[in-house]
This record gives C-alpha cells, sequence and structure tokens, in this order.
C-alpha cells in the first residue's frame, strides 16, 4: 500500500469510467476496482495492474451500469409530450370527423395510386436487367429498323475475333407446328445461334447452357411448356416432331420473367431452318444480338463495326451501304435509343414511364395540397389552442412538432390503408395495364421501407407549412378574441388550388387528346376491309390439297371467299429494294406481299389502275424461265416516288430486288403497318410458295359453326395442322393494345386526381361556409337573396377555377401536340377539347360546392346570429 | 401456488459465496474467494452484473459501508442474503439432493470421476 509513492491507478481509465458509470454505481465499483488494482500491483507490478485496470474499466461496460444519458425526469416528459401529441391529434381527428375523412380519404387514394404507379414504373424499369451481361450484350440495327440482314451476325463474329464473344441471331417464328403422341399444336418457337443460352440469362434447370444448343435438331422448352406437354419438367432426351421434323429436347429453361423483352417457350437452332443458310446482305427479318468482351468500348466499337459492315457491304457490290448502329440490351425494352420498327415482343416506352412518373408525383401533389389547405383554413379553431399552449409555456418548436406528429397520423392512417388498398388492387391494375406484377412485390422489406419513407416526406411536405404558420400565432392577439380570419396563408391556399386546378385541367385534356386520338385511329378507314375475316396458318399438306379444301370451303354458303396470301395485311413486315434511279444504288424500300387472285376482292383492296391480281398472277418466281413478266401491282405511294401518275405508271418497268419488270396496276394505298407510319412503298405480287397464311370471308350468321366447319376440313385434308385462327380485326385491334391501355390507365388516374381535388375543394368550401355563416346572415336579413349568397361565395372559387385554365389550357395544348406526333395520321386539337374541358372543370367545381353554398344561403339567419 | 425460483449456476455460486461471507461480502470479496478457493476464473464485471441481478430478483439486499484507504476512502456495497434468496437456495439445494438420490449407485462405481 503505498500511495505515498503517487502509484495509482491510471487516471485516464478512471475518467472514462467515471465518465460512461451510472451515479449511484460510480462509488462501488470505482472502490472494487481500485482495491483489486493494489492487490495486482503488490502481486504483478505496476505495468500490469494498470493494464488490469483498464481491462476492468472496458469490462464494466455493461447495459446496467451505463449512464442513463438525459436525467430521469427529462426523458419522461418529453416521451410524455409526443404521446400527448398523438393524443391530442387522435382526438382532433375524432372531433372533425368529415374534416379527417377528407383528408384521409384524400390522402389515402393520392398514396395508392402513387404506390401502383411506382409499381408499374418499377417494373418497366426492371426489364431485362436479370441478364448478368447486360451491360455487354447490343443489338445491331439500321436506321428505324430493329431487323438486320442475316449475314451481320456471322460477319461480326469472323472480323471482331477479339473484342466479340458471342454474335447471336434471333428469329422468331409463329405458328410452328409441333406433333407431340400424335397430337398437334401451333406454338412460337425461337430460332437461334448456339451461343443463345450463354449470353442471355435464361438459366436452364436441365441441360448444358454451353452445349444444350449445339447439336442439329435439338430444342430447349420452358418448364412452363414441358409441363404442359409432358405432364413433367424432366423431359431431357425426349422426342418431337417439329414441322414435321424429329427434334430432340437438349434443355428445360426456367420460365422466362415477366420483365424480360424476349418472351418464349420453344428455342430451336438457326440454322435448322433451310431457307437462312445462305448469307446475304438481302435478307432481312432477323434480330442479331452481341455480346461484347469486358472491357470493350461500345463507342468506339460500334463506329469500328459500322465501317467495317460497310467495307463488306460495298465488297459484296453495294455502291451505297447502309450504317449499321448497336443498341443496348437496355434499352431495348423501353426504347430509350430507338423506336424502331419490327420488334419481335411487346414494347414499352420510356416517355411513357417519365409520364406515369409525373402523373404520380402529380397525385400526390394534389393530395398533399388537400392537407395544406384544410390544416390552414382550421386555422381559427386552433388558434385558441396555439395561444393557451403558449402561454402555459409551450415552445414554438414544440408547437411545430405536435403539429407534424398530427400530419404524420393522418399520413401513416392514409399509408396503412393505402397499402391495404394497393394490395387488393394490384390484379385490377395489372388488367389495366396489361403487366402482370406480383403483389409479394409489395411485402419486400425495400418496400415497406420505402413506403414508411414516404410517410415521413408526406407528412413533411403535407404538414411543414401548416406547422409553421400555426405555431406562429401571437397569444397576445389570439386569446384578447382579436384574431378572426386574419388573411394568414389565403392567398397561399388560393395559389394552391390554383395549382391543383391547372394539374386536374391539364390531365382532363390530357385524357381527352388521348381518347380522340385512339378513336380516330380505330374507325380510321385503312383502305381495307377487315370484318369477319378469319385467317389461319397452313401447312404442306394442305398446301398440296389447297384447291380441294378451297372449294370444299366454297361450297358452305356462310364462307363468301377464300383465298391464300403470305403476309397479314395490317402488318406487313417484309421489304425488297426498289430501283429509283440510273443505277443499282439507287434503291428505296418497297414493302411487299404475296397472294392468290381471290385476295384483294377479300380484303376490300382497289384498284386504281390496270389490272389486279384476279385478271393476271404471274409468279415471281417463274421469271427467269420463258422472259415473262412478273405480277408487280404498286400502291399509289411507290407511283408518286417514280414520279407517276398511276395512269402513266401501267407498263413502265421497275427493278425490284434485281427483277426487272413492268407495272401491272396500281393498287388504291392502304395501311400495311400501324397507323404510327406514314403509308411507304408497296407491291403485290404473286408469289405461290410463300402464301402460306389462309384467309376466308364468312358471313356474319352462325360464325361458331362455319368456324367448325373450316376445322373439320382441316382435319381431313390436313390431319397434322392445328386450326389456330385469328379475325383480322382481332388482330388489328391487338396492334393498339398498348395505346388503349395508355388511354385507359390515364383516364383512370385523371378521375382520380379530379376526385382528390374536388374533395379537397369541397372541404375547403366548408369551412368558408362555416366562417363566413355570419356574414351571409347578415347580408340576408339585409336582403340579400339566396342566389346572391351562392355567387357569392362561389365567385372565389370561380375565379380561381378561371385563373386556373388560362394557365392550363396553352401548356396543355402545347404538350399534347408534341404528343400528337408520333403518329403519321393524327386529329386536329381543335377547339372542342378545350371546350369540353372548360365545361368540365366549371361544371365540377359548381356541383363541389353547390351542397355547401346553397345550405349556407337557405339556412335561416337567425340560427346563425343569435350568438352574438 | 407455489413460487419458483430461478437460479442459474452463476447466480448461485455467487449467492452461495454472498451466504459464507456473513455481512462481508461485496463485488471483489466474492470475486476472490472464486477465483482463489473455487479456482475458477472469473470476471469483477461478472460477478458484479450477477449481484446486481440478485438484487433485483430480491434474493439479496446491499447497503453502503466500510470504506478504507485502499478503496481510495471509497464504501463498499456489502451485500446480505435474504429469506427469499434462502428459500431459492434451499429449494436447488433440495432438487439436486432428490436428483442425486435417483442415480443407481453403479453409475459411480469404477471409478468415473
Amino acid at each position: 500500500m503505498n500511495q505515498t509513492e503517487k502509484r495509482y491507478p491510471p487516471r485516464l481509465a478512471e475518467r472514462f469510467f467515471y465518465w460512461y458509470c451510472d451515479d449511484p454505481l460510480k462509488e462501488e465499483i470505482a472502490g472494487d476496482m481500485e482495491e483489486r488494482f493494489w492487490d495486482h500491483y503488490e502481486e504483478l507490478g505496476a505495468s500490469k495492474a494498470k493494464r488490469k485496470y483498464w481491462l476492468n474499466v472496458l469490462k464494466f461496460i455493461k447495459w446496467h451500469t451505463l449512464k442513463r444519458r438525459n436525467s430521469n425526469r427529462y426523458t419522461q416528459n418529453n416521451l410524455t409530450m409526443v404521446k400527448n401529441n398523438f393524443k391530442v391529434a387522435f382526438r382532433n381527428i375524432q372531433r372533425h370527423k368529415v374534416y379527417s375523412f377528407i383528408n384521409i380519404s384524400g390522402l389515402t387514394v393520392g398514396i395508392t395510386s402513387f404506390i401502383l404507379i411506382m409499381l408499374y414504373v418499377q417494373h418497366q424499369l426492371s426489364f431485362d436487367q436479370f441478364h448478368v451481361k447486360k451491360d455487354r450484350i447490343f443489338r445491331i440495327t439500321e436506321g428505324g429498323d430493329a431487323i438486320t440482314p442475316n449475314i451481320i451476325a456471322p460477319e461480326i463474329e469472323r472480323s471482331f475475333v477479339d473484342e466479340v464473344e458471342h454474335s447471336i441471331r434471333v428469329y422468331d417464328q409463329s405458328g410452328q407446328v409441333i406433333t407431340i403422341d400424335g397430337e398437334s399444336y401451333t406454338e412460337r418457337v425461337y430460332y437461334v445461334d448456339p451461343g443463345f443460352f450463354s449470353l442471355f440469362t435464361f438459366p436452364l434447370i436441365q441441360g448444358d447452357a454451353s452445349s444444350a444448343l449445339t447439336e442439329t435438331k435439338s430444342i430447349v422448352l420452358s418448364q412452363k411448356a414441358a409441363l404442359r406437354y409432358f405432364g413433367s419438367t424432366d423431359v431431357l432426351g425426349k422426342t418431337f416432331d417439329l414441322e414435321g421434323k424429329l427434334h430432340k429436347v437438349t434443355g428445360v429453361m426456367s420460365n422466362v420473367p415477366a420483365n424480360s423483352y424476349f418472351q418464349f417457350d420453344f428455342v430451336a437452332i438457326f440454322s435448322d431452318l433451310g431457307w437462312t443458310k445462305r448469307e446475304t446482305w438481302s435478307n432481312w427479318n432477323y434480330h442479331t444480338f452481341i455480346g461484347l468482351k469486358k472491357n470493350v468500348d461500345p463507342v468506339s466499337f460500334e463506329g469500328k463495326m459500322a465501317e467495317k459492315l460497310k467495307a463488306s457491304q460495298v465488297e459484296w457490290g453495294d455502291d451505297e451501304p447502309l450504317d449499321y448502329m448497336m443498341e443496348s440490351l437496355n434499352d431495348i425494352y423501353l426504347q430509350k435509343r430507338f423506336n424502331l420498327e419490327y420488334e419481335m415482343e411487346k414494347v414499352g416506352n420510356i416517355k411513357y414511364v417519365y409520364t406515369f412518373s409525373g402523373v404520380a408525383l402529380l397525385i400526390l401533389l394534389i393530395a398533399c395540397i388537400n392537407y395544406v389547405n384544410l390544416a390552414t383554413s382550421k386555422s381559427l379553431d386552433r388558434a385558441k389552442e396555439v395561444g393557451i399552449r403558449k402561454v402555459v409555456g409551450a415552445l414554438r418548436t414544440q408547437l411545430i412538432w405536435q403539429f407534424l406528429s398530427e400530419s404524420f397520423l393522418f399520413a401513416f392512417a392514409a399509408a396503412a390503408g393505402s397499402f391495404a388498398l394497393a394490395y387488393a388492387l394490384l390484379p385490377n391494375f395489372n388488367e389495366l395495364t396489361g403487366e402482370s406484377i406480383s403483389q409479394s412485390q409489395m411485402l419486400m422489406p425495400s418496400f415497406i421501407g420505402s413506403l414508411f419513407g414516404l410517410v415521413v416526406f408526406i407528412s413533411l411536405l403535407a404538414g411543414f407549412y401548416p406547422a409553421i404558420m400555426l405555431s406562429m400565432f401571437k397569444p397576445v392577439v389570439v386569446l384578447k378574441g382579436k384574431f378572426s380570419r386574419s388573411g394568414t396563408g389565403s392567398k397561399l391556399r388560393k395559389l394552391l388550388v390554383v395549382v391543383q386546378f391547372v394539374i386536374s385541367v391539364f390531365m382532363v385534356v390530357a385524357t381527352l387528346v388521348v381518347k380522340k386520338q385512339l378513336n380516330y385511329i380505330n374507325s380510321k378507314d385503312t383502305g381495307m376491309n377487315r370484318e369477319q375475316v378469319v385467317y389461319f396458318y397452313s401447312d404442306s399438306d394442305l398446301n398440296k390439297n389447297y384447291s380441294v379444301f378451297q372449294n370444299k370451303l366454297l361450297a358452305n354458303p356462310n364462307i363468301e371467299s377464300v383465298s391464300k396470301a403470305s403476309h397479314i395485311p395490317t402488318n406487313i413486315g417484309s421489304a425488297h429494294g426498289i430501283q429509283t434511279g440510273e443505277t443499282e444504288n439507287d434503291w428505296e424500300l418497297i414493302y411487299f406481299m404475296s397472294a392468290e387472285k381471290e385476295f384483294m376482292d377479300l380484303v376490300g383492296m382497289e384498284m386504281v389502275e390496270g389490272l389486279s391480281l384476279k385478271e393476271r398472277a404471274v409468279p415471281y418466281a417463274e421469271l427467269d424461265s420463258a422472259g415473262k413478266n412478273p405480277t408487280y401491282i404498286i400502291n399509289e405511294t411507290t407511283a408518286r416516288l417514280m414520279g407517276w401518275t398511276p395512269d402513266e405508271a401501267i407498263g413502265k418497268s421497275v427493278i425490284i430486288s434485281g427483277y426487272e419488270g413492268p407495272v401491272q396496276g396500281v393498287v388504291k394505298d392502304f395501311h400495311f403497318k400501324s397507323l404510327h407510319q406514314p403509308i411507304e412503298p408497296f407491291v403485290l405480287m404473286a408469289n405461290p410458295r410463300r402464301n402460306n397464311l389462309v384467309f376466308a370471308k364468312v358471313k356474319e350468321e352462325n360464325v361458331a359453326e362455319t368456324l367448325s366447319f373450316i376445322e373439320t376440313q382441316i382435319g381431313e385434308l390436313a390431319p397434322e395442322l392445328p386450326f389456330e385462327y385469328t379475325f383480322l380485326d382481332d388482330h388489328y385491334d391487338q396492334m393498339y393494345t398498348f395505346e388503349n391501355r395508355l388511354g385507359m390507365v390515364f383516364f383512370t388516374f385523371t378521375s382520380i386526381a379530379i376526385a382528390i381535388a374536388c374533395l379537397g375543394i369541397f372541404g375547403l368550401i366548408s369551412f368558408m361556409a362555416v366562417n363566413r355563416a355570419k356574414e351571409m346572415g347578415i347580408r340576408k336579413v339585409l336582403g340579400a337573396s339566396v342566389i346572391r349568397i351562392v355567387v357569392l361565395l362561389s365567385a372565389d372559387f370561380m375565379k380561381l377555377i378561371f385563373i386556373a385554365l388560362v394557365l392550363a389550357l396553352p401548356l396543355a395544348y402545347h404538350f399534347m401536340n408534341d404528343w400528337l406526333t408520333n403518329y403519321a395520321y393524327q386529329i386536329d386539337l381543335g377547339a372542342d377539347v378545350a371546350i369540353i374541358a372548360i365545361l368540365f372543370a366549371v361544371l365540377i367545381t359548381a356541383i363541389t360546392i353547390a351542397y355547401q353554398a346553397i345550405r349556407t344561403a337557405t339556412v335561416n339567419p337567425s340560427r346563425v346570429l343569435r350568438n352574438e | 401456488m407455489e413460487r419458483r425460483y430461478h437460479l442459474g449456476e452463476f447466480e448461485e455460486t455467487v449467492l452461495l459465496v454472498v451466504a459464507t461471507q456473513l455481512g462481508e461480502a461485496y463485488g471483489l470479496s466474492i470475486t476472490k474467494v472464486i477465483e482463489e478457493e473455487l479456482g475458477r476464473s472469473v470476471n469483477m464485471s461478472s460477478v458484479h452484473t450477477a449481484l446486481y441481478r440478485l438484487e433485483e430478483k430480491g434474493y439479496v439486499k446491499s447497503d453502503l459501508s466500510g470504506a478504507s484507504e485502499k478503496r481510495g476512502g471509497r464504501r463498499k456495497r456489502i451485500f446480505q442474503i435474504t429469506a427469499v434468496g434462502k428459500s431459492a437456495l434451499l429449494e436447488a439445494k433440495s432438487h439436486r439432493e432428490y436428483l442425486w438420490s435417483k442415480i443407481p449407485e453403479y453409475i459411480f462405481e469404477g471409478g468415473g470421476s
């Protein structure tokens, strides 16, 4: 015990201990530790004892020894105030039931819409993000087309061994007949080059990704397809017929996710398609994908690749080679870089993703504005409370917290309701948008976390201004009774109402324009008669027996006409080149289809000049034999392109894909592609070998019987061919599903936005009516009529609506004009849209405020004035 | 309803030491007994935590007294076993004895330590 030697326990450790240890425990523990220190000091020496002392100090850091940071009283008070804030807020909600209902339901609808739209947006943005190599995968494109010649992929593979890992052609072919255990079905099949499964991340649950598509006549199917056709996913090595040839299953892949651009169940080998074997620059039908090696810069590679491809084209004999570009896989679905023709699958649009996000934010904004407006208009009610609280000693920050916790409570209640609502409505929403977003998305922690973040965000956005404003009242003024409906906040309230209405009117105009344009498209005369035309694929058996088949069908009085063609006339995607100048190098794309002689009448194509197919049909392929000229029936647009009138065009020689022949006739322009595009050059030819689609025009009566009659006939003549038909007008409508869906989605959310805005106005007018009840009472006593008072009360709002209309209409017209440029055939915006929007806005405001205005105006003045 | 006593193994040891050191038991003294007499390495802070819990459960009571120079003039917290603490110990003991009596003798025959 040598304290005289100044050997003390380490002071720093002691101070640290005193810092963290709770007061009541300090003495005993420090005492024990010091005693221990001297024991150690004697036994082990100073340094070891010091070290042990340090260790003890650290080991004593336990939950029960830690200092309670704040003094007990203070902590509890704070907690009590938080509890009390919520209690007061809750009581307020209960006391003002209508107000609370309006507020919470507005927020709920707003947040629900927001959640749903955000799920949609998230889904859209997640497309193709599951591919491991997504950033290195590119599609080769040319001009406005997603398809490229079949030589591109092998050419790139040969030329850029160092940069390119894979180069894959994908060709999707629908109507492929598969025969399993004697039963035939038609399916869509992807024909791809062997590296497909190495490049894209579609995991195989059976078979080997790198070798599954190497052997000829191999086929990989999805789990779904395996289950459907074999009842098991254990189908490796099983065989079935595809287009009459025996194929062996070499792999089973897990089902393609919903957020994949590619959607397929069957994959076969590209080179098994016999007619694709010859590599040419003129066989345009294929999607070419390349996978770059790591660390290859896509931008510089694109330039290099384009140069090389140009050189190859020139070598091949093309003096004006085309410019090929690369489109990242990330950009394909949302069409971020290009908006291309001949996508093989459904695509979205990044613009719509932006638009929808915007709509979601606007709806949320409208809902928040409601909250701000209602909360501040209630200020008179709360002023006395604020006054008393301040007198009793409340700090301003405490009041701000109080009002913020109130808005938090509102936002939280609304968000909880929204979550349940959105969860329940998701299937309906999926139906509306045509997407398949899973409900399990909503249960992920990240989603719930961001929802909670949203609650905080909303309670700040909506609660901040009311909290500042309400906590600002001076107790003296308020409690003296001098405080009345002062101008505080009323300007802002007006501004906010205008903002709400600008948004609403904008959305109304947008909806009207979209609807008008869609109606226009749906009813536009495309120059063809699509009604009651049914089509289906043919096979080699049916082609052999076609004339028998045709006669048998025509014998049925319900079938008016039967013909064959190579393409669906509303969606023609194959093109040749037509020479437009002196040399081979001046040429334009010309779309073509081939048909049998009855076809033009069947779909109602009209001749302008010359001979129709019925009158003359010389097959394209026979032209070499006897110097016969093949049938070329061009459309009016082609004639214009060549600088001829239809009249002049007849007999003029044209060179299409190198084959020269005179123009036999001119067909009236018709829309053979979506109305997004203008009509382009087109030629109708006769090429019986390509006519693989049978078209039949049926009478409206007994359609079901007629169809089953056709099926029986097919069953007799071509037993392997399944009868899977489509109506031409259905097919046409399908081309616009995306637009039609969009219209519906827009319509729904616009209605919601307007409903929320009206809810807010209803709340506002209710408070205004209460606040101005006495004024109106006096006016009535002095002889004002009911109508006068209604007008007076509405005038304020009508003024705001007017301002909103003046602001919103030009804005909306500007934006919608922009949108319409997407269409080659567009409506005139016209004044009618504006007139409808104005009428609508005024009417809906009038209806919203009518109830309160009339009630205030008709109430007996003595009732509101007797307390004075 | 019969009262159930929850006594962890270490708590029981500490409580037993408190009972042996009539009126002399405090954190360090208990630590020393466990370390030196029972030959078991133990931390002062764990002993402290155990005492703290025992006091919460009402098995021991404590007072501050006995400052010394060696302690820098600080008092000790002297722990004493309470009646409840005694019952808890008795119960633990009787449970053990009961179970010991149930063990067939041959188990420990042949010198399995």
